[in-house]
């Protein structure tokens, strides 16, 4: 029962990562997709604001979030007349607010895999019949699959070390948003050194192991290409 | 000639502009020619519908492609497109390379008699490749295949863009020999862009010539090669194109008799097969001019004719137009040795033929 408990926040922890992780794929490939081809001139603007969350400190996204997120805020208010429930300190609250937090890790290996697919290789799928829609998915995915590779790896890994955003969205309620980051925190707080070192070791061991696996991977595909 | 569509186009880029009118043949091949720049395969690729923004009308056997209201997506329009570089998809094999377009465009319709899949590939000389990747490829090798992928789709019109310009020599001598046997076999029309006067004399039929984005000349292979009024008379290395027949081997000297549909018979070098159809391309700077027959001289083709008209003066030279009982040659001489010889349009002269390209 120990050991149980002790583990909820790993479990949380890689629920939110997996969630996150799998609606930046759906919502960040289309825009990567936007951003490799257009030649609009408002594309500067939107890598910017894509880009902001790798220099913006965790607790100030966190407060901007907080301020969103919270009933009153625009986004809250409009999800507590929808649901009934509140954003902050919620799981759902949580994932909305990883999303953004880990969106250019997820958009920006997707945006480069695609420019580097080229409108060449897309043109002579065209020709030999393929729609927008077919080529993309037989010709752009296929040939971007490192870039997807990175991308999940990337999205999971920074979406699994959040703390500042976690804190100030999610507050420390335990199976609901106290994740692995803040359950260490916690321990270290309170002297459990021993659990903050099964915890932080899990942690250490997975991130060595799925940037290890993707760089891996990546290696023996270039040198395979 | 019959006609299996027509083109008549306007294309605005900042800073050029496309403007053509021409018919698309129904069988042979339309060489598209001019220096680079000149718009030739900004054509080709309106006519393919990558360019947007045209303006105009495509028709092509009574579908409209391009019309002031619609514009068909490439997808929908039943060309075959072979470009400069192959564009294979190096995710795929060359088998799943070559079934992406014939999945995709499954041959329904038999009107159209396109090769057979197991003989376009022995023709392509690609069967022992088919577990390959594209990247394990040579470059004439992933060109093969790129001309097989296009023509396993079942086009009805073949749009070729300098398909050889990106491969070295020895690779261009490679697949000019598997192209030629295309245009003999394939029935459906096909558009080859050039810059190469080489290529085009051995493939095409008939001729655009363009010049900054608007057609000079168009007409067929013979008339734009030699007309006065055509600018590939007045290239360099113009040349005139002769059709023969093999007519006779001459095993003891390495040699061959042809005989041109005029009559006009030629010896050329090697041992051709009996009644193969060449094309012998001659340089208007290869042949000498004589007001009468030459008489033991070591050039063994010797062929009498009329002076027919003054193509072009450039410098010293003067390039002549020589009749030879129906065959079109072009001459370059000085224009010292035209006073001397007293040449004029109409005047009757010899011939001698230094040296005969067999394509």
């Amino acid at each position: 029962m120990e050991l149980f408990t002790g583990l909820d926040p790993l479990i949380l922890t890689f629920k939110l990562a997996a969630v996150t992780t799998l609606i930046l794929l759906i919502i960040g490939t289309p825009i990567a997709w936007w951003l490799a081809n257009t030649r609009l001139r408002i594309k500067p603007m939107i890598e910017a604001i894509v880009a902001l969350p790798i220099v913006l400190p965790p607790t100030v996204m966190g407060f901007y979030l907080l301020l969103l997120l919270s009933p009153e805020g625009a986004l809250g208010s409009m999800w507590v007349s929808m649901t009934g429930s509140s954003l902050t300190f919620t799981f759902t609250g949580l994932v909305v607010a990883s999303i953004l937090y880990s969106f250019p890790f997820v958009v920006q290996p997707l945006q480069t895999a695609f420019e580097s697919v080229g409108k060449d290789i897309m043109e002579a799928a065209h020709t030999l019949g393929a729609s927008a829609t077919d080529a993309f998915f037989t010709v752009a995915v296929p040939l971007a699959k490192r870039g997807f590779l990175t991308a999940t790896v990337l999205g999971f890994a920074h979406t699994l070390g959040e703390f500042g955003v976690v804190l100030m969205v999610g507050g420390n309620i335990p199976g609901e948003t106290r994740v692995i980051s803040i359950a260490i925190y916690d321990h270290v707080e309170t002297l459990e050194y021993a659990e903050a070192h099964k915890l932080s070791a899990i942690l250490l061991g997975f991130a060595f192991i799925s940037m290890l696996s993707m760089y891996y991977i990546n290696h023996k595909q270039a040198k395979r290409t | 000639m019959k006609f299996a569509g027509s083109c008549n186009i306007q294309l605005q880029r900042d800073s050029f502009s496309i403007s053509a009118e021409f018919d698309i043949p129904s069988s042979g091949v339309l060489g598209i020619y001019g220096h680079s720049g000149s718009g030739k395969t900004t054509l080709l690729r309106c006519i393919a519908g990558l360019e947007k923004n045209v303006q105009g009308e495509i028709i092509f056997n009574d579908t409209h492609w391009l019309d002031q209201k619609n514009q068909l997506p490439t997808q929908q329009r039943k060309i075959g497109y072979i470009f400069q570089e192959s564009r294979l998809f190096c995710h795929l094999n060359v088998e799943d390379n070559l079934n992406y377009g014939a999945r995709r465009n499954p041959a329904g319709t038999s009107d159209n008699t396109l090769l057979q899949r197991n003989h376009l590939l022995q023709l392509l000389n690609i069967e022992h490749l088919l577990n390959r990747m594209p990247d394990n490829l040579s470059g004439g090798e992933k060109q093969r295949v790129a001309i097989a992928r296009a023509l396993l789709k079942n086009p009805q019109l073949l749009l070729m863009d300098e398909p050889l310009a990106a491969l070295d020599n020895q690779r261009k001598r490679e697949i000019l020999p598997f192209l030629e046997r295309l245009h003999d076999e394939l029935n459906i029309p096909m558009l080859y862009v050039s810059h190469s006067l080489e290529e085009v004399s051995r493939l095409c039929d008939y001729m655009l010539v363009m010049e900054q984005g608007r057609i000079r000349f168009k007409g067929d292979l013979h008339e734009t090669l030699v007309s006065p009024d055509s600018p590939l008379s007045r290239e360099e290395n113009a040349a005139a194109i002769i059709e023969c027949n093999v007519l006779e081997q001459h095993t003891d000297y390495q040699l061959s008799t042809v005989e041109s549909q005029h009559g006009t018979r030629l010896k050329v070098q090697g041992i051709l097969e009996m009644n193969r159809h060449i094309r012998l391309r001659i340089l208007a700077t290869d042949i000498c001019l004589c007001n009468e027959p030459p008489c033991d001289s070591s050039i063994l083709n010797v062929i009498a004719g009329n002076v027919s008209c003054i193509v072009a003066e450039k410098g010293a030279g003067i390039l002549l137009q020589v009749d030879a009982s129906g065959d079109i040659f072009l001459v370059r001489i000085s224009r010292m040795a035209y006073d001397t010889l007293n040449i004029s349009p109409g005047k009757a002269v010899y011939l001698q033929i230094k040296t005969v390209e067999v394509n």
